[in-house]
């Protein structure tokens, strides 16, 4: 259980919660405004302020140390992300108002592409948020439950992460699809500036019993967690880089991966 | 530790998201609007965001049609 599940979980985990879908909450701390400011704003936001806290990174290391820890205290209560296995996103997709997809701002930013559709907003109207945006408003899609769920399985054979992010936290937003073009998986894992997004509730686990060291699903790794053995002819999975995103499982032809529940596996208290 | 220096030349670079091909292959670029975003006649400039992960390989000026973008190491 993750810092958010103990804060706004109830008992469960934090985005099986359906309260943290609801209108009512939407509608409260001026949750629509932000959202409306955020999203055209944030390739500004990324090329602007990542770009300084890089650069202080480099040049006086002592206090980006101390930006860091106020930068992710900062997007938790904002803006804050965290990895979800498929099945645990087509659960979520299922407590949602309303699923719509839309063009990927990440992608817009990293690559230049305007039309990269990845992302599922969730509960939210981005028809009256994007509506000065005749860009982004043109190529939004409204997704019923077994539309989204099956995008969903396409994305996860496309080989992309699922994550779940807040729009002033605890209020979930919107489901990402992401590879290494994400802004935060580039200013977490690439670039280590500062967490952004919490691992997943769980971590890969190859049974040694069943692996047969194809090396398969070393591909598919987005955080190089897996490493192999040619002496024992195994692949294993490093759990302290282990996401916990169970895309490694798609590939794997005996089915030697599992997920296991990260709360109670020893020496991972406080990796997230 | 010296930082290579990636300079952009605005005034040839128009629209980075047309042509894009820096953003391609390079992990340090992104792209932001100039202006108020998404709005018509505004222009995407590249920025060198992410200059610690920038080995200074040259790539991203070689690849540039309009030799827009300089690598000082």
């Amino acid at each position: 259980m993750c810092e958010f599940c103990t804060k706004h979980g109830e008992g469960k985990k934090w985005y099986e919660v359906m309260g943290n879908y609801s209108r009512e909450l939407l509608a409260r701390d001026n949750r629509e405004d932000y959202i409306k400011k955020l999203i055209p704003n944030i390739q500004r936001e990324v090329a602007f302020k990542l770009g300084a806290l890089d650069r202080l990174k480099v040049k006086m290391p002592y206090a980006y140390r101390f930006v860091r820890k106020i930068g992710t205290r900062t997007m938790k209560r904002y803006h804050f992300g965290q990895v979800v296995p498929l099945e645990d996103a087509r659960k979520i997709i299922e407590l949602a108002d309303s699923i719509t997809r839309l063009p990927c701002v990440c992608r817009m930013a990293a690559r230049g592409r305007k039309n990269a559709r990845y992302c599922l907003a969730l509960g939210i109207d981005p028809a009256g948020i994007f509506g000065d945006y005749p860009e982004l408003k043109s190529s939004l899609e409204t997704l019923t439950v077994e539309q989204a769920g099956e995008l969903l399985g396409q994305f996860d054979k496309e080989g992309l992460v699922h994550s779940v992010w807040t729009f002033k936290t605890p209020f979930i937003g919107g489901i990402c699809n992401c590879d290494h073009d994400c802004m935060a998986y580039r200013a977490q894992v690439t670039a280590d500036l500062m967490q952004i997004m919490f691992r997943a509730e769980y971590v890969a686990w190859i049974d040694p019993e069943k692996c047969t060291g194809c090396q398969s699903c070393r591909k598919l790794c987005n955080f190089g967690a897996i490493e192999y053995s040619s002496a024992g002819d195994k692949c294993y999975i490093h759990p302290l880089k282990c996401y916990g995103c169970g895309l490694c499982r798609n590939t794997c032809s005996t089915e030697a991966i599992t997920l296991l529940d990260r709360q109670g596996l020893p020496g991972l208290e406080g990796v997230w | 530790m010296r930082m290579p220096v990636v300079k952009i030349d605005h005034s040839r670079c128009v629209d980075s998201r047309e042509c894009g091909k820096c953003l391609g292959i390079c992990p340090v670029l992104t792209t932001y609007p100039e202006g108020p975003p998404f709005k018509e006649g505004v222009g995407w400039r590249i920025s060198p965001t992410f200059v610690s992960l920038c080995t200074g390989c040259g790539e991203c000026a070689r690849l540039c049609p309009e030799s827009a973008i300089s690598v000082d190491e």
